[in-house]
């Protein structure tokens, strides 16, 4: 196996609050290959985009705070490196979409400024150059006109256009890795397929490694071979995309995918996880999912299980995980 | 833009018609005979008023005259200053008004956003309390304990500066400053809010995940956006200012418009008065003109034709 591209270990971020001490990430490990599409799932809330934030440096340092972990990502850490250093990586080595496309562009500047201005700083580009590379970009993510279309502003495109924009951007400097977090969540649902079979397809393409973070485990399967479920600031479970929908090992992952919208099967009823995720700075005792879990024994509520591998080549943090599988089978079949 | 330019300027011909139309109603609503003084008026003069404003016509005859000579831009005669006419009275002092003014203006705009920006920048740390705790001085005040307590400390103690007159740049220090500090103070407070407002924005996250500098977010990113708050008090701030510089004409004697719009009022010199509000009304409407195209140029978002 190739050595990762971007190897996550034990990675702990704080927030400190009025409120107190949020542990929105704790312990947190996952490995991205060159090439490969990493999905994490889970709820809103459960430390995704700090999670991401945190390795590129771009949490508000107060109140966050990167109390453990490294993150190696071609031989260095990028949690130590100064910020001179980290600026060279971001953008032009790992880039980054956002959620919400209607508010991640600069509204008072052009479409060509804010592409141009990456390349002629990363790739040296003069200002000739960095315009037709721009209009490429732009056709390449299927903007119509992109010659014409790239001296508009933001405000007149649409919210799908606007995500394709974010992505032109995101892949103008040839990343090795492409971080998209929730980049279809603000988007109609027809426009959604669209921009993940663009990622998809840009994916495949430029050979870019890509960490697809959504709360739908629905978006992942057609992207990603491997799939990271959060919650509560950890990783519940990890395994293959097939394997994760046919025989999820923890609790919280099956109630993911009972409580997606499914077009055949079933009973046709969508059926929610019951209860609240936990508050970050109050998380019960043991297992954090355990107030939540319908397959709680009394070892849940002292001990909080570790991330361990299952017989299936994945890990899953649970303590009844072979409980689990086995229902799950059975339901999900 | 062209149509969009046309339809403001016809909007702000029709604001000076409706000022004109008022003041000219309230001079002729004064009590008193028209155009007269307390102990009326020399008999000569009041010949002359009588022959240049048509007294003896009816009151929408005189209303013509009058602005058929404003539209013309002449603003007549004056009772108390009669050795010139109202518009070499305008001659002389408007260069010393809008020099006065124009620089305490610039002074507020450059300090006030240098200072926010200062703050904002190092928000929570001792430059941004001080710029602040000064900036709330600077408002509170009132323009003539400003200037008093700037003629204690720079004329008597430290005799840096005189303490009245006009004609060298010495001359200009004090007024400019105490006239233009509590609009700077207002401003350091716009540009602050402005710039942390945006600083929190998405798109800056984007900026910082693209690799740009710092410097760069802060003058490319963010500083267009942190200013449309100060560039829509412009407005205002010209009309503190004109306001403002009456009092300040008149601490530090300066030969400008305000003492004469001041002692119009007093004296009842109503064509004086009418002059001079008419040529604040103008110069208000032309600065909010321009603040508004500029706020256009800035923002793409708003529409022309809105
Ligand atoms: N700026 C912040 N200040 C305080 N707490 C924060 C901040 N940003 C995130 N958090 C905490 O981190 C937790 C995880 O947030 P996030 O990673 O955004 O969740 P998601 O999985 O939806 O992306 C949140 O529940 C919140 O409590
Ligand atoms: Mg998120």
């Amino acid at each position: 196996m190739h050595k990762p591209l971007l190897q996550v270990e034990d990675l702990r971020v704080e927030f400190h609050t009025d409120d107190g001490v949020v542990r929105a990430v704790d312990g947190v490990s996952f490995n991205v290959a060159a090439g490969e599409t990493l999905g994490i799932a889970g709820e809103s809330g459960s430390g995704k985009s700090v999670t991401n934030l945190a390795i590129l440096g771009l949490l508000p340092r107060p109140p966050a705070r990167i109390v453990g972990g490294r993150a190696m990502f071609d031989g260095r850490d990028l949690l130590t490196l100064s910020q001179p250093e980290l600026r060279r990586i971001r953008g032009r080595r790992v880039a980054m979409i956002f959620q919400d496309p209607m508010t991640s562009l600069n509204p008072l500047l052009t479409v060509a400024e804010q592409l141009t201005e990456m390349t002629r700083l990363h790739l040296g580009h003069t200002p000739r150059q960095a315009l037709d590379h721009a209009v490429t970009m732009l056709e390449k993510v299927g903007i119509p006109a992109a010659g014409r279309r790239v001296h508009d502003y933001p405000h007149q495109f649409s919210g799908g256009m606007r995500q394709r924009v974010m992505i032109a951007m995101a892949l103008s400097c040839k990343p090795d890795l492409l971080i998209a977090d929730e980049p279809t969540t603000a988007l109609d649902v027809t426009i959604q397929a669209q921009i993940l079979e663009l990622i998809r397809d840009l994916q495949r393409d430029e050979g870019t490694a890509v960490v697809l973070i959504t709360h739908d485990l629905g978006v992942m399967a057609n992207l990603c071979r491997r799939v990271a479920v959060m919650y509560a600031g950890r990783i519940v479970e990890e395994s293959s995309v097939d394997e994760l929908y046919s025989r999820p090992h923890h609790p919280y992952t099956l109630g993911l995918l009972r409580s997606r919208p499914r077009l055949s099967g079933g009973d046709g009823r969508l059926r929610p996880i019951d209860g609240q995720p936990p508050d970050l700075s109050r998380l019960p005792s043991g297992c954090a999912f355990h107030p939540r879990c319908p397959f709680v024994v009394d070892r849940c509520r002292v001990e909080r299980p570790a991330l361990l591998p299952t017989p299936f080549e994945g890990r899953a943090a649970c303590f009844v995980s072979k409980e689990v599988a086995a229902a799950a089978e059975v339901e999900l079949d | 833009m062209i149509a969009y330019l046309l339809r403001r300027a016809l909007w702000t011909l029709s604001v000076l018609w409706v000022v004109f139309t008022l003041s000219f109603l309230l001079m002729n609503a004064v009590p008193g005979r028209p155009f007269g003084g307390d102990r009326g008026m020399d008999p000569e003069i009041e010949k002359i008023f009588r022959a240049r404003y048509h007294l003896d016509e009816p009151i929408y005859v005189r209303y013509g005259y009058l602005l058929t000579d404003y539209l013309r831009g002449d603003f007549g005669i004056s009772k108390t200053l009669r050795d010139f006419s109202i518009n070499e009275i305008i001659a002389q002092g408007l260069p010393v008004s809008a020099t006065l003014g124009l620089l305490a203006l610039l002074f507020a705009l450059t300090f006030g956003i240098i200072a926010g920006i200062a703050s904002a920048v190092r928000r929570g740390g001792l430059v941004d309390h001080s710029l602040m705790a000064v900036a709330t001085v600077g408002i509170a005040l009132p323009e003539f304990v400003v200037a008093g307590l700037a003629i204690i400390m720079f004329v008597f103690i430290l005799p840096w500066f005189p303490s009245a007159g006009w004609g060298s740049l010495r001359h200009l220090v004090l007024p400019v400053v105490c006239l233009g500090l509590p609009y700077a103070a207002y401003i350091a407070r716009l540009t602050r809010s402005g710039m942390l407002d945006v600083l929190s924005q998405d798109y800056i996250r984007t900026a910082r995940a693209k690799g740009l500098a710092p410097s760069t977010i802060l003058t490319r990113h963010a500083l267009k956006g942190s200013l449309l708050p100060v560039l829509s008090y412009i407005g205002p701030a010209t009309a503190g200012i004109l306001t403002g510089s009456l009092v300040e004409e008149k601490i530090f004697a300066i030969p400008g418009l305000g003492i004469h719009l001041v002692e119009s009022v007093f004296q009842r010199d109503l064509t004086l008065a009418m002059a001079l509000t008419m040529l604040y009304t103008v110069i208000l409407c032309l600065m909010n003109f321009i603040v508004d195209v500029l706020y256009k140029v800035v923002d793409p978002r708003i529409k022309l034709d809105a």
